[in-house]
């Protein structure tokens, strides 16, 4: 497991820059939004973190398409089916390599980002918290709609449209408890929600990918 | 080897059929393949002998009939080799034999002539070098019962004979070779399944060893 892991990291990072997209992705969807509202400082403030959660939703679609299809493509899935390494370890290996690749550069930049749109002074940590607990599940729930659309051809506008109304109870629940963190009151409910459902997502959906990846390899 | 106290190898099929789409691509193939023995599926394009080889990796349904395979045991590599292109010969190799648990993927490259281009992305190698490295890998996971599809095809004469050595010499250590080609090549096989059309149904060919 510990190799299959560092593979797969070798793999999302030597992969010619495609692990920095999704980071310069998210980096111009929260520096473009401000133009788009305006000079009103007091108005990007209050949508900051709707911004920084919904872009580190979209950015977290963009290796989807890559994710698996490059696998089943040169036949890494197929002869990992009769390895002794269970499927759902490989699907397992495959979300950590992901979310280290895409999603937690996210979460690190995602303060200075913040900072830049005018969030409330303090509110950084409260930024990264939140967007560590909540991040998995995008990557999890991400890793399923590559699964499931492997082999579909242009999946990843496929997989895009399959994953992103799961991803919304994480983005209501992740901006809820940074807000409520950041406001000082009480963001224990929405943050423990965030984490179950990342908890959940990690531990359940490498099964369920597993079992679509092999639907698919027939 | 792996430990006697492991069963053996084998593969039985009987009666086994395969559809795919609506339509039989083989059906009713009986043949039984044990520990020291060499398979050789033959058969032209579109005959269905990729679909027979997933079908023992247990990739593919088969609509009737029973295979037992042990399948705890088993290699597979099939056109699409499991390769990555961005990756070294060495770091493939190294990833293959630790899927499995092994570690011996050096003296593998020593044996392949990799030790000059091992260093080398697999995107940059040829045909049939790359052939001889998902050969290497395949043989760096130690596993008893080897599928392969159509390994010969891209190597020259002289690294096709090697090949047949190394799944020659597998099988006299007690393992299990299926082996697909275009047509009969293989002299030391010692089963044979026929799938093209002509042949009216399978032979399962008693060996010579």
């Amino acid at each position: 497991m510990k190799s299959l892991l560092l593979h797969e990291i070798n793999l999302a990072f030597r992969a010619r820059g495609r692990f920095a997209l999704p980071l310069v992705f998210y980096l111009a969807v929260a520096l473009l939004i401000p133009f788009g509202i305006g000079p009103d400082t007091e108005t990007i403030g209050r949508s900051s973190t709707g911004i920084l959660w919904a872009g580190a939703l979209l950015a977290n679609l963009l290796p989807l398409q890559h994710l698996f299809q490059e696998d089943m493509d040169d036949g890494t899935i197929e002869r990992l089916t009769v390895s002794p390494l269970p499927l759902e370890f490989f699907a397992l290996g495959k979300i950590i390599a992901n979310w280290l690749a895409t999603g937690l550069p996210i979460c690190l930049v995602a303060p200075f980002v913040g900072s830049m749109l005018n969030v409330p002074s303090g509110t950084g940590p409260a930024i990264l918290l939140t967007l560590l607990a909540g991040t998995p599940a995008l990557s999890s729930i991400g890793a399923f709609g590559a699964a499931l659309t492997v082999g579909a051809g242009r999946s990843g506008i496929l997989a895009a449209v399959i994953v992103v109304p799961f991803c919304i109870p994480t983005l209501i629940f992740g901006s809820s408890a940074t807000n409520s963190l950041a406001a000082g009151t009480d963001a224990l409910a929405p943050l423990t929600v965030v984490l179950a459902i990342s908890l959940a997502c990690v531990a359940l959906i490498p099964i369920a990918s597993a079992k679509v990846l092999r639907i698919n390899l027939r | 080897m792996n430990a006697d106290t492991e069963r053996q190898p084998s593969i039985r099929a009987s009666g086994i059929s395969c559809r795919r789409g609506g339509r039989t691509v083989f059906g009713g193939l009986t043949f039984a393949v044990g520990p020291g023995q060499f398979l050789e599926i033959t058969g032209p394009n579109g005959s269905g002998k990729t679909t027979l080889l997933r079908a023992l990796a247990g990739i593919e349904p088969i609509a009737e009939g029973t295979l037992d395979v042990t399948d705890d045991d088993l290699a597979l590599l099939g056109h699409r080799d499991g390769l990555k292109g961005d990756l070294t010969v060495e770091e493939n190799l190294r990833f293959w034999a630790e899927m499995h648990g092994r570690q011996n993927y050096r003296e593998l490259m020593d044996r392949f002539e990799f030790l000059s281009i091992g260093q080398r992305p697999v995107r940059f190698l040829s045909a049939g070098q790359r052939k001889r490295a998902a050969l290497a890998s395949l043989m760096a996971s130690e596993r008893r019962i080897w599928l392969l599809d159509e390994p010969l095809t891209a190597l020259d004469p002289g690294w096709a004979g090697k090949v047949i050595d190394a799944v020659t010499e597998h099988c006299a250590t007690g393992g299990i070779s299926v082996i697909t080609t275009l047509e009969k090549t293989i002299p030391s096989a010692a089963a044979m399944v026929d799938l093209s059309p002509t042949s009216g149904n399978t032979r399962a060919i008693g060996g010579q060893n």
